[in-house]
């Protein structure tokens, strides 16, 4: 069995073989793993899962009643009747798991937003931060659906507690997608957060027949946490799973996936025009201002990049005017005494794209002549 | 208006609601030049870099590019939970840069390699304005845009940044810089300066060595 040191060595070394590579997946792998990075550097999110989830489930086991109430389960198409604390807990570690969450995915994502705007300016494939970003999502609901789900056997035994868990997995989704849309296109994260907390509220808290005794009306049907509760209420007091009504998270899920592509695509979006514009070098003519001096000697003055000044008569035999001198080339770069040493020589090259050919006449009107003829 | 240039702006317009930001800005940023734009606050230089990076969208008008960009923004984008290593090589993905040589050399230069491991939110303002500028660079981009990239700087990084710079322009590449008004002036190629929405040409600056 490889032993937890071997494994993170051979983790280093994977990642290690990734650092040069620059492919969609090698991308994509680096994208997710600096994701996953960034929240678990979140010490406030960290903190609250590891104690918040606990306290919460503990005080609401031990203040709420153990009386009986009726839930209205969509699974068994029938009315559950349940210990009111119980219920309670499922409640409020949806509650708990879906605040975490959702603040996690809106802080980093809300944290991240120019960076990944830059990102993208600078080459980086917009599928790819989605996708790590949602990875990113998928791993962080598994470990805090997880935890609370452990931490909710320590109050009660649900029936069956990986169903249980799984509905935490999918409430987490569903308000994760929430977090990454609002974190695209809240201006504040205390817009955010109190968005957040106030959705999260309405919707666990409408769904409980402890504070909704009505709680069947069609109504909740559409509220996000919906088919997670369903399903968390029939693993914690019935045999039934259901992956139907789990499933639901799902919708929400790609429903928030769509607003958040929309909203990063616009706000990534590249404005500047990258088409590499034809090359017009040596097909240009050059703009120059000729001017007659008092001397009689004249001037050519040119308003985009130095001219090549022919004394010859046309037809020029010397042909100065083919080829054209060339623009400076992009000179290699060099290590930093190399380049500082040949600096001075090569800023002396200034680029052209025309050579004008004119004669060295003292008449205005002959430089004109030969300033229209370039 | 044709010829020979790494960047062009063509009649470009932007406002702000009613508020009328730049009305008209035109011109050319030639290869091996490294040209400054200066202005009062509140000029629109920012916004005018933003449009040129393609971050901003122009009401009107367009941006012709001929090489890649390097964009080194005023506010410093960097994200605080990533280390000054992570940050390369996100960006090594996003250029599709083959090595870090360039980006450890820029390190090296500004004095920012002893860093490499830390996150950028434990930072100072001038360290975390360093990596900004070297995330711009780390590609050796044909045109180069920045705005105020020196703010922060001690003195000996300022002329390390205009040694680099210069350098840059001695190989061809093309450098707009935005600056404060009579901040640098003599460093400059060329000098525009934006008033009231439209560039205008300064007078040729005496040029210094560092």
């Amino acid at each position: 069995m490889t032993s937890w040191s071997e494994l993170r060595s051979e983790l280093r070394a994977f990642r290690t073989s990734l650092d040069d590579r620059t492919t969609w997946q090698a991308c994509l792998l680096k994208a997710v793993f600096f994701e996953i990075s960034q929240h678990a550097r979140n010490r406030l999110a960290l903190a609250l899962v590891v104690f918040f989830i606990p306290m919460w489930l503990g005080l609401v086991k031990g203040i709420i009643p153990s009386n009986p109430v009726d839930f209205h389960s969509a699974v068994t198409d029938g009315v559950l009747r349940v210990p009111a604390n119980e219920l309670a807990t499922i409640s409020g570690a949806i509650n708990a798991v879906t605040l975490i969450i959702g603040f996690m995915m809106f802080a980093a994502v809300r944290r991240s937003s120019d960076f990944d705007t830059r990102l993208v300016l600078a080459g980086y494939s917009r599928a790819c931060l989605l996708t790590a970003k949602l990875v990113a999502l998928v791993v962080i609901s598994v470990a805090v659906a997880s935890y609370a789900g452990v931490v909710m056997t320590l109050f009660w035994d649900p029936r069956l507690p990986w169903w249980l868990g799984f509905s935490l997995f999918m409430s987490g989704l569903t308000y994760g997608g929430m977090g990454i849309v609002l974190g695209l296109v809240l201006s504040t994260e205390l817009a955010g957060m109190f968005v957040i907390i106030m959705i999260s509220l309405v919707d666990v808290m409408i769904q409980n027949p402890v504070i909704n005794p009505t709680s069947n009306q069609d109504v909740v049907r559409f509220l996000p946490t919906y088919g997670a509760m369903q399903t968390g209420a029939a693993a914690g007091f019935t045999d039934q799973g259901s992956l139907g009504y789990a499933s639901i998270a799902l919708l929400w899920l790609v429903g928030f996936a769509c607003v958040g592509v929309a909203a990063f695509y616009l706000r990534t979006k590249d404005h500047a025009q990258h088409a590499p514009v034809p090359e017009t070098r040596g097909s240009t003519p050059a703009v120059v201002v000729v001017a007659t001096r008092a001397d009689g000697s004249l001037e050519v003055r040119s308003m985009s990049g130095p001219v090549v000044v022919c004394s010859h008569l046309a037809p020029c035999e010397t042909k100065c005017e083919v080829p054209a001198p060339r623009a400076k080339p992009r000179a290699p770069r060099r290590s930093r005494g190399a380049t500082a040493a040949a600096s001075p020589a090569s800023h002396t090259a200034v680029p052209t794209h025309t050579a004008v050919a004119t004669h060295t006449a003292a008449s205005g009107a002959t430089a004109a002549e030969a300033a229209a003829r370039s | 208006m044709t010829g020979d240039f790494s960047l062009r702006a063509v009649n470009i317009h932007k406002s702000y609601g009613t508020r009328p930001v730049l009305r008209g800005v035109d011109f050319t940023l030639r290869p091996g030049e490294i040209m400054g734009v200066i202005g009062e606050n509140g000029a629109g230089k920012t916004t005018l870099l933003r449009v040129l990076a393609g971050e901003l969208k122009a009401d009107r008008g367009e941006v012709l590019q001929r090489d890649r960009l390097g964009y080194c923004p005023q506010r410093i984008v960097v994200n605080d939970e990533l280390t000054v290593e992570q940050h390369l090589r996100y960006f090594q993905c996003a250029y599709q840069l083959d090595d870090l040589g360039r980006a450890y050399e820029l390190l090296e230069r500004l004095d920012l390699a002893k860093y490499r491991n830390r996150k950028a939110g434990v930072l100072s303002g001038g360290t975390r304005q360093k990596l900004n500028l070297t995330i711009a660079l780390m590609h050796d981009p044909g045109v180069v845009l920045m705005d105020e990239p020196y703010q922060g700087f001690d003195w000996e990084n300022y002329l390390n940044f205009w040694a680099i710079t210069n350098e840059l322009r001695d190989r061809g590449q093309s450098v707009l810089v935005i600056s404060h008004i009579a901040h640098d002036v003599e460093r400059f190629d060329r000098i525009h300066r934006l008033r009231a929405g439209r560039v205008v040409d300064e007078d040729a600056p005496e040029r210094i060595t560092t």
